[in-house]
């Protein structure tokens, strides 16, 4: 009898919907560790970290990740081009070449094509972290 | 006692089977190979593998500022191969280009009427040039050179039209001679320009030379002039894009031509072309005027097996017009088109493998 008493007093605390609310709130809770944990690592796990490759007439190349808002200004004996990433998409704001064609040509955010600056011979393309072509553009090449 | 301490061992265990079975999924995705290595492109084991270079391994891509554009060669092959189709273009940039001084072309044209020796591959574009004229009645003409060396779409340079007037007569494709590898202008004023013609015919030839080495899965790319050699190694199609004049950067495409062995070209306005006094100049000129067409097409694009016809055609479809250009593309059995016109309306031959976007 004191024994029964003992236990209920302890299972007072521990009733059928106390045990299911506080299962409850842990499930939200390791779900919610697991989603932050996941979105953590996501961006690298899936490879999807896009980065813009500059290549100056001097053989440099300059490694600009996409998701990294950022202006690279590139000087050679051939000129000057300004680069720029923001929004996840890269495009040269200024030239001082006289064609401007690579001003013109927009702004990258996919691996399937470049832009150019033939007079200063540098030209930009996007390439994928881990290693592969194919960011899910579906598209291995632009006919134009 | 022993309810209470079940109840927190069982949620104790459901907890940590969660999260551990969580965090197993998150981590192992992670492959980091380095930026640098795929930039560099070549990896050992390519070299051992050879003709059989096909299965897993990455390509190798070479990029290169030549015919006055950027080119983009990519295969599953050797780095031999890639440097062997590097030399190629570099010896069709010394012998077709009319501005390299001492190329067959600027000998040609420097040549005041002289017969010229040239490469057999010289003497065989300037014929398949001349072949075009026939065909196209004079609407594509290898001998616009005597006006189109009078503009220059980059700088921005129109010339006085007193100056186009004058070398207008010079433009006639049947005024030249080709025989045993020499080329004679019978006018001394004429002038060659393969702009129109020569990368379609390099993109043939390199073609050939990657199948000759073994090498039965590559994208050519002479500045959007495309050639895909077989299919990609897995044996689907390549997804060819067509540029939107609209939005020139890779985002925008108006179509996809998934390809196997073959060639899509696209000419447009949108190309070259620059502006003054509210006038637009673009660079496809109409050898009857000296002037850029008067057309009412923005995009033509063509996919045919041979890129040479491909070249010449997409040209061509402007100095047509759409209706013109639709019925003769309809017409031809192994050549599909796809034209956009000014106002924005995009027609595609018939039973053609382009599919809009």
């Amino acid at each position: 009898m004191p024994r029964a008493i003992a236990l209920s007093s302890r299972d007072s605390l521990l009733t059928k919907a106390n045990v299911v609310a506080s299962l409850c709130i842990l499930a939200v809770i390791v779900i919610a560790f697991a989603v932050l944990i996941d979105g953590m690592l996501s961006g690298v796990a899936e490879g999807n970290k896009l980065i813009a490759l500059v290549h100056d007439s001097d053989g440099m190349v300059y490694e600009l990740p996409l998701d990294a808002d950022t202006v690279l200004e590139v000087s050679t004996s051939e000129g000057s081009n300004t680069i720029v990433v923001q929004n996840g998409e890269v495009f040269v704001s200024e030239a001082d070449c006289e064609g401007q064609d690579c001003i013109h040509q927009g702004k990258l955010s996919t691996t399937t094509s470049q832009i150019v600056c033939l007079p200063h011979r540098l030209w930009i393309e996007v390439l994928a972290q881990d290693g592969a072509a194919d960011d899910g553009s579906a598209l291995d090449v632009i006919s134009r | 006692m022993c309810i209470a301490g079940k109840h927190i061992a069982c949620v104790g265990m459901a907890v940590m089977l969660s999260v551990s079975v969580t965090l197993s999924g998150c981590v192992d995705a992670h492959n980091d190979t380095s930026v640098g290595e795929r930039a560099a492109g070549a990896e050992p084991s390519d070299k051992e593998m050879g003709a059989e270079a096909e299965s897993n391994q990455e390509p190798l891509t070479e990029t290169a500022f030549l015919f006055d554009t950027v080119i983009s060669l990519t295969a599953y092959c050797d780095q031999e191969v890639m440097d062997a189709a590097l030399s190629r273009c570099a010896y069709f940039e010394d012998h077709f280009s009319r501005t390299k001084e001492g190329s067959d072309v600027w000998r040609i044209n420097e040549a005041n009427g002289t017969p010229v020796a040239v490469a057999p591959e010289t003497a065989e574009v300037i014929e398949e040039g001349l072949a075009y004229g026939e065909r196209t009645e004079g609407l594509f003409d290898i001998t616009i050179g005597a006006v189109s060396s009078l503009w220059d779409f980059k700088e921005g340079i129109r010339p006085a039209d007193a100056e186009i007037q004058a070398a207008l007569p010079h433009i006639d494709y049947t005024r030249v001679t080709v025989a045993n590898n020499m080329v004679q202008l019978d006018d001394p004023d004429a002038m060659l320009d393969l702009g129109g013609i020569a990368k379609g015919y390099i993109a043939d030839d390199l073609a050939q030379l990657f199948r000759e080495h073994g090498c039965e899965s590559a994208i050519i790319n002479l500045g959007g002039n495309v050639y895909v050699v077989g299919a990609k190694p897995d044996g689907s199609p390549w997804n060819v894009g067509v540029q939107d004049p609209n939005a020139p950067t890779d985002a925008g495409v108006i179509a996809v031509r998934p390809s196997i062995d073959g060639s899509v070209v696209t000419s447009g306005l949108y190309e070259r072309f620059f502006e003054e006094d509210g006038m637009r100049y673009h660079h496809i000129l109409d050898p009857r005027t000296g002037y850029p067409v008067k057309t009412d097409l923005l995009s033509a694009s063509v996919a045919t097996p041979s890129s040479v016809e491909g070249d010449v055609l997409a040209t061509w479809m402007f100095l047509l017009g759409h209706d013109a250009a639709l019925e003769y593309l309809n017409e031809q059995g192994e050549i599909e088109g796809l034209v956009m016109d000014l106002d924005g309306a995009i027609t595609a031959t018939e039973g053609s493998g382009f599919t809009l976007r």
